[in-house]
């Protein structure tokens, strides 16, 4: 397989200076921001992403199209661009906004041409300090050009850009969560309903969050209209998408595709396989909140759907094998180790079950494990997420507390026997 | 109001920023920690009167944000991810050169003031792993060995200026992805290297 290289082709062409304004101009940037904006109407640029079909690239993987045709109408309205990547395992908004910020902005503003919004936002994770340095500069530049600011282009719409840092909280990933973060408050999410930030989003006015792949994707679709970008990847995952491959791969990376190849396929080619020719004993195939696949599983089609069918989900595209030597419950333990300390603490059943899972891996990982601890693990999941089911349910605001399951059930599901075998069998003195 | 006239003037054209005052606090904490290295209780009474908000609020947030230290760190934080892409590439190995190194456990500063040793979660270096910030710098592909001289180089040549490229050139190994072109700019004390400036409002 190949890469179909959209979205980081200026990137790739000028590796020397692509996240300069110079550079992107002189690969055609902002032309289709310019064209847009003296020539086309919102409702055509609706109309190209809706014919795109191109769906959110943050995890949840809503219709891009259908969630702009949600925003209420209102005078005050925001576009907030979710740069808060913290899902183990992605790093892929990291390279979009360290190497092509003008790609995003320039999405940004045909975004708000379409929308009719006039403050726009990039809440970019803390730790993300020289990506954000890069976007800051671009915002800059990108102002002192008059693409942002009074009369863009010469045309009728303004439009101001703010980069606003976070400042450590996996859970500000979590879109009313940013928001309220946005507000000046913890991070927690929101209680819904109201359940559209497109109906009552930033200070309660119509909001869109979009993830950065998203919105950069917009120039692209917008240049070269929506049915071509349609025509790549397959229905119901179109397009290209960037994935973050890593673990025990030869070649980790991030690798611009589209939908509808294998996972073995991918790790296969462009991934150069697994080190040392091991094998694959799990993989993760969409960020530390999906559930695992076994290595005997890397048939299984990388699309929203197909993954979907096989009871876990292409998330944020993040993909991390781990081989045949890896200690599976050290890695159950890491995963929910993350969402203990990432718990915002609201809900109760998130907020101690996580911890309580943390403190029972440790002791089954360190082997002082009790046989009973494998029913109290599932018991302890069972309370954040009732039936174990897929797509989870969940007895928590937001789906933060039954991600913690997704690498319990995984385990026990196919793992069961790794597990067991690090209880002690007799009584420890 | 302690903090000086400058500080002010620069917090409040961040407050002009935003729609509304409040969401400048984000902003304003991390202005304040790049004044001291962490939250004093004096930068709480200077931003609640700032964004119009009690004490006990602009607490309530800073206290929830891990990169909103309450007491002062370390010149260097180190930050080592555990997280899962790491974990599984030994990220233990270097959690234990970098705490050997300094003699600290996780969320302990030094008594020179020099280190502030924390273990993380996710910072985005997955398919560099295993991973460092120094100062949210990242480094990323290292080895023990170059762990252990990264935080040598560090105590040695103690450097104001702390620029990812240069770390990841002297000690880093394989990188998420190709990062093109050195950058000389990075940061300078344990807050991120960003300055929300106004680019906005003023211009245009």
């Amino acid at each position: 397989m190949k890469e179909t290289i959209l979205l980081t082709k200026h990137m790739r062409e000028n590796p020397e200076d692509s996240h300069f304004i110079e550079s992107y101009e002189k690969s055609n940037g902002y032309s289709t921001a310019k064209k847009t904006l003296l020539g086309s109407s919102p409702e055509k640029v609706l109309e190209e992403i809706k014919a795109s079909n191109i769906r959110g690239r943050g995890g949840a993987g809503f219709p891009t199209g259908v969630k702009w045709g949600f925003l209420a109408e209102n005078e005050e309205r925001y576009l907030v661009i979710n740069a808060d990547e913290s899902e183990p395992g992605t790093f892929k908004d990291r390279i979009l906004l360290e190497r092509d910020p003008h790609q995003l902005i320039e999405g940004i503003i045909i975004t708000c041409f379409a929308a009719n919004i006039k403050n726009a936002f990039i809440y970019i994770r803390g730790e993300y300090a020289k990506p954000a340095r890069r976007v800051q500069s671009a915002v800059e530049q990108a102002y002192h050009n008059g693409y942002l600011g009074k009369n863009i282009f010469g045309s009728e719409m303004d439009l101001d850009l703010v980069v606003h840092l976070g400042a450590g909280a996996y859970i500000c990933g979590e879109e009313t969560a940013l928001l309220n973060s946005l507000e000046g408050r913890r991070g927690e999410p929101r209680l819904k309903p109201p359940y559209f930030p497109a109906v009552k989003g930033l200070y309660m006015k119509p909001t869109l969050v979009n993830n950065v792949e998203t919105i950069s994707s917009v120039p692209w679709i917008v240049e070269n209209t929506g049915e071509e970008y349609n025509k790549l990847g397959v229905e119901g995952s179109t397009g290209t998408r960037i994935f973050s491959l890593s673990g025990h791969v030869n070649l980790p990376g991030n690798y611009e595709i589209e939908m509808g190849s294998t996972f073995g396929d991918f790790v296969e080619t462009l991934g150069g396989g697994i080190r040392s020719n091991k094998k694959v004993k799990a993989y993760i195939p969409g960020g530390a909140s999906a559930p695992w696949f076994r290595g005997d599983q890397l048939n299984i089609k990388m699309t929203i759907d197909d993954v979907a069918n096989n009871n876990s989900m292409l998330g944020s595209g993040a993909v991390v094998m781990m081989d045949e030597d890896t200690n599976l419950v050290n890695a159950a333990k890491s995963i929910v180790s993350f969402f203990a300390h990432e718990s915002c603490g609201q809900c109760t059943p998130c907020r101690e079950g996580t911890t309580w899972l943390e403190m029972i891996l440790d002791r089954v990982a360190s082997g002082r494990g009790r046989t009973s601890d494998l029913e109290l693990l599932l018991d302890i999941c069972d309370n954040i997420s009732p039936g174990l089911s897929w797509p989870p349910k969940m007895t928590t605001i937001c789906p933060l507390g039954p991600s913690a399951v997704s690498p319990i059930t995984s385990l026990m599901k196919d793992f069961r026997e790794e597990v067991e075998s690090m209880i002690p069998t007799k009584v420890l003195l | 109001m302690s903090w000086d006239e400058k500080l002010i003037k620069q917090a409040k054209k961040i407050v002009k920023l935003y729609p509304q005052k409040r969401s400048a606090l984000g902003p304003l904490l991390h202005l304040a920690q790049s004044k001291d290295g962490y939250i004093s209780d004096d930068s709480v009474s200077v931003i609640s009167e700032l964004v119009g908000i009690t004490e006990v609020q602009v607490k309530s947030v800073s206290t929830f944000y891990s990169m909103y230290k309450q007491e002062p760190t370390g010149k260097y934080l180190l930050s080592v991810c555990k997280s899962i892409s790491c974990e599984i590439n030994n990220s233990n190995s270097i959690i234990d050169i970098v705490k050997d190194f300094t003699g600290l456990n996780n969320n302990e500063t030094d008594e020179e003031g020099l280190f502030t040793f924390e273990a993380v979660e996710c910072i985005g270096a997955c398919g560099g792993a295993p991973a460092i910030q120094v100062n949210y710098e990242t480094v990323e592909g290292l080895s023990t060995e170059n762990t252990l001289n990264l935080c040598e180089w560090l105590k040695n040549e103690t450097p104001d200026l702390v620029v990812a490229d240069e770390l990841q050139n002297q000690f880093g190994g394989t990188k998420s992805f190709d990062w093109a072109i050195a950058d000389n700019s990075g940061t300078t004390g344990s807050v991120p290297g960003f300055q929300t400036l106004n680019t906005t409002k003023d211009k245009k």
